[in-house]
């Protein structure tokens, strides 16, 4: 690399002047004039081989100058491309700008790409594991109830269409299990016009149960019957955490401005930015939907320990679902882990009601 | 601008002889024929690139405009053919302008997209009448602030053939199996050569349609290999398994295996026609661009580049850009470079760079 202390100030090349090759083209002509460029008393002469000339003075000048690339613009649309591999070009640059751009002497110290490779990795890693899921949850705050309540309507038909199908259970099974949710809403002291329990079989989701941003819960057939009332009531609370929570909002919210940071400083579009962004974005995404479900899990157990509920009758509903879906511990088991499910469980197993919740 | 080229068939035929009158009684030297030569340094580039990604991320993506200016300006000045290299002269304050644009459109889409699925589709229909526009836009704007031996590009293509090979031909061949696919973009790549010109010479692209379809061979093969083979292994597990549940984990592998030939057929056939284009490309009449280079080891260069940066976190994509660049410029020549004495224009000054940003915000794939 080019040393960095450039020898040559303003007033250096006025005495000895810088001579390089390279070739001239006239203003609006690709016709190659092979010559040479002299910077001698703060101005530029050009002097071909065929006797072509040009002069202009230095501070008219434009230098584009990527190291060994280096071409000299002049105002009347003429250019000289300097040719590389030349230790007079140095002389030329220092010349023409005393002082390169802060960003070129930044680019060309050792110990700024240093600087410059750990802030963007430590910066990188801040920006998606601390700012935007701290900047998430106030934004998502500020979203208004009806809009989220919109993006149910939007997504609950097609959720049907795609994956559920009208629910089998009895009406009195149904009202029973919605006569407890409402116990569990209006108990925790919150807005009951807010949710809506929704009753559908699972088809090939089997046994679940999920909220949507706006106040829909949904669960599916296959959960009520493995889960018995009062596990059932615990994870309607978990579910009820992920509303009061906004945690779909947040996702959202999350996606967006993650889209809109892969345009700002992402790779350039092409294949393999294609394949390299599609990985990562689902193991972050991953990553933050378990910090969701912990956060839902500690919301059920605070609200079941306020009401007087044993709140490990959470852990005995996950225990259940984990043996109902071996498969899907099987297949992404790099995803969403079988370890994950146990660890949960025991942190549920080891709350403890007295704690005063710090957020309330 | 005035273009006195003679007109030039696309059915690959060489142009009638059209020698200028001196060329006739004396003795016509063959075509020169010189190299692309890429010179860029990776370290060198790595640090223009990490430096310049650290400015954008502390300036939360305002210095990205001017980030992408000195990345792309790097690029070109070590792209030199003929010992001549090119001149990128975009304005970072029209690329910021774009990019603003282009993230409250991603934003906006996005957002659109949970909120409200049905209004999103619904939009599909004023976009495909955008999308022509983002490139026409696009391709002029990185014609314009092209170089080449003090002589600017210039893109002249209009809406209407953008809008006819861009959404209403790829929509049509949905009807036909995608079996029009190759020659599709076939005439994208011709029109796209057709309306550049450097200078007062206009670009031309020399090649058939069954060039086309030739190339895409790969992928169309390894698609029916993969097809088979699929239903082979899916019938074996169901004769040994017997139910669904219980897929042994042999079959993922095999289906993961067959997914990554799938990758590599694309970047093979994406490699195959990269190097049909340049190598059919016409720069007026007697200078012709020459693309030697071996579509599987491009493809290869491009699949070890892509687990590269995976594996990184995007720290060697500076590496992967220079050794892709390298490669493709070390297969690729010009012959008849001495008319490029003849060639006259001014430099052009660019203009908005939105439809550009927008374009490659929703990842919208152009150029050769
Ligand atoms: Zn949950």
């Amino acid at each position: 690399m080019r040393s960095t202390s450039n020898s040559g100030s303003d007033e250096d090349h006025a005495g000895a002047p810088a001579v390089v090759n390279g070739s001239w083209f006239a203003a609006g002509s690709a016709r190659r004039h092979d010559g040479t460029l002299t910077l001698e008393g703060g101005a530029f002469r050009v002097l071909s081989a065929d006797g072509a000339t040009a002069a202009c003075p230095v501070a008219q000048a434009r230098l584009s100058d990527f190291g060994d690339a280096m071409t000299v613009e002049f105002p009347d649309g003429s250019a000289f491309v300097v040719a590389s591999g030349q230790p007079a070009a140095a002389r030329l640059r220092a010349g023409v700008r005393g002082r390169a751009q802060l960003v070129t002497r930044l680019e060309r110290r050792w110990q700024a790409v240093l600087v410059a490779v750990v802030a963007t990795v430590v910066l990188c890693a801040l920006l998606l594991f601390v700012v935007l899921p701290a900047m998430t949850a106030p934004l998502a705050r500020l979203v208004p109830d009806a809009w989220a309540r919109l993006i149910d309507e939007q997504s609950l038909p097609l959720f049907d269409r795609l994956v559920l199908d009208p629910s089998a259970l009895p009406t009195g099974e149904r009202e029973r299990i919605a006569g407890g949710f409402a116990e569990l809403v209006d108990g925790l002291g919150l807005d009951t016009s807010r949710y809506s329990l929704q009753f559908r079989s699972g088809g090939s989701v089997g046994a679940n149960a999920f909220a949507m941003p706006g106040g829909t819960i949904i669960v599916t057939d296959r959960m009520t019957e493995i889960a018995s009332p009062a596990e059932l009531d615990a994870v309607l609370a978990h579910e009820i955490g992920h509303v009061e929570l906004r945690h779909g909002l947040q996702q959202i919210l999350r996606k967006s401005t993650l889209a809109i940071i892969l345009v700002l400083v992402g790779p350039d579009a092409g294949t393999i930015s294609e394949l390299a962004q599609g990985l990562p974005a689902v193991l972050l995404d991953s990553g933050y939907s378990r910090a969701f479900e912990r956060e839902a899990d500690r919301f059920a157990c605070d609200a079941l320990a306020r009401l007087g509920r044993d709140p490990s009758a959470l852990a005995d509903a996950l225990q259940r679902l984990a043996e109902e879906h071996p498969e899907a511990v099987a297949v992404h088991a790099w995803v969403s882990s079988h370890p994950e499910t146990d660890e949960r469980i025991a942190t549920i197993r080891s709350f403890t009601p007295a704690e005063p919740a710090p957020g309330r | 601008m005035h273009d006195d080229s003679p007109p030039t068939g696309h059915d690959g035929t060489p142009p009638p002889d059209l020698a200028p009158p001196e060329a006739a009684h004396t003795d016509t030297p063959p075509p020169r024929e010189a190299g692309f030569v890429f010179t860029g340094d990776t370290g060198e580039y790595f640090r223009i690139w990490i430096v310049n990604a650290c400015l954008s991320l502390v300036t939360l993506g305002i210095w990205s405009a001017w980030a992408k200016v000195r990345t792309t300006q790097y690029i070109r000045a070590h792209t030199t053919l003929d010992g001549m290299p090119f001149t990128y002269d975009a304005n970072p304050l029209a690329i910021l302008r774009g990019r603003i644009l282009a993230v409250t459109a991603v934003g906006v889409w996005t957002a659109l997209g949970y909120v409200a699925p049905a209004a999103q589709l619904l939009l599909l229909v004023p976009a495909a009448f955008i999308v022509p526009w983002l490139i026409t836009a696009s391709l002029r704007f990185n014609a314009r602030v092209t170089t080449y031996r003090n002589v600017g590009f210039s893109f002249s293509g209009g809406y209407g053939d953008a809008f006819g090979l861009f959404i209403v031909a790829p929509f049509l061949s949905a009807f036909t199996l995608y079996l029009l696919i190759p020659w599709v973009i076939f005439r994208q790549r011709a029109w796209q050569a057709e309306k550049t010109a450097w200078g007062n010479v206009g670009l031309a692209l020399r090649a058939r349609a069954s060039d086309f379809y030739a190339a895409h061979l790969p992928a169309i093969i390894t698609g029916i290999v993969v097809a088979v083979s699929l239903f082979a292994v899916m019938g074996l597990t169901y004769a040994g398994a017997g139910d669904r549940e219980s897929m042994p984990p042999a079959f993922w592998v095999a289906v993961g295996f067959l997914y990554l030939v799938v990758l590599f057929a694309t970047l093979v056939t994406h490699a195959a026609v990269t190097r049909l284009t340049l190598d059919s490309l016409w720069i007026g009449d007697q200078a012709r661009v020459h693309c030697r280079m071996d579509p599987l080891r491009y493809a290869w260069i491009l699949a070890t580049n892509a687990v590269g940066t995976l594996v990184s976190l995007g720290l060697l994509y500076p590496w992967g850009e220079i050794r892709r660049l390298r490669y493709l410029a070390a297969g690729t020549s010009v012959s008849g470079v001495e008319t490029f004495d003849e060639v006259t224009g001014s430099r052009a000054a660019a203009g908005s760079a939105a439809g550009q940003e927008i374009a490659d915000a929703f990842d919208i794939e152009l150029g050769f």
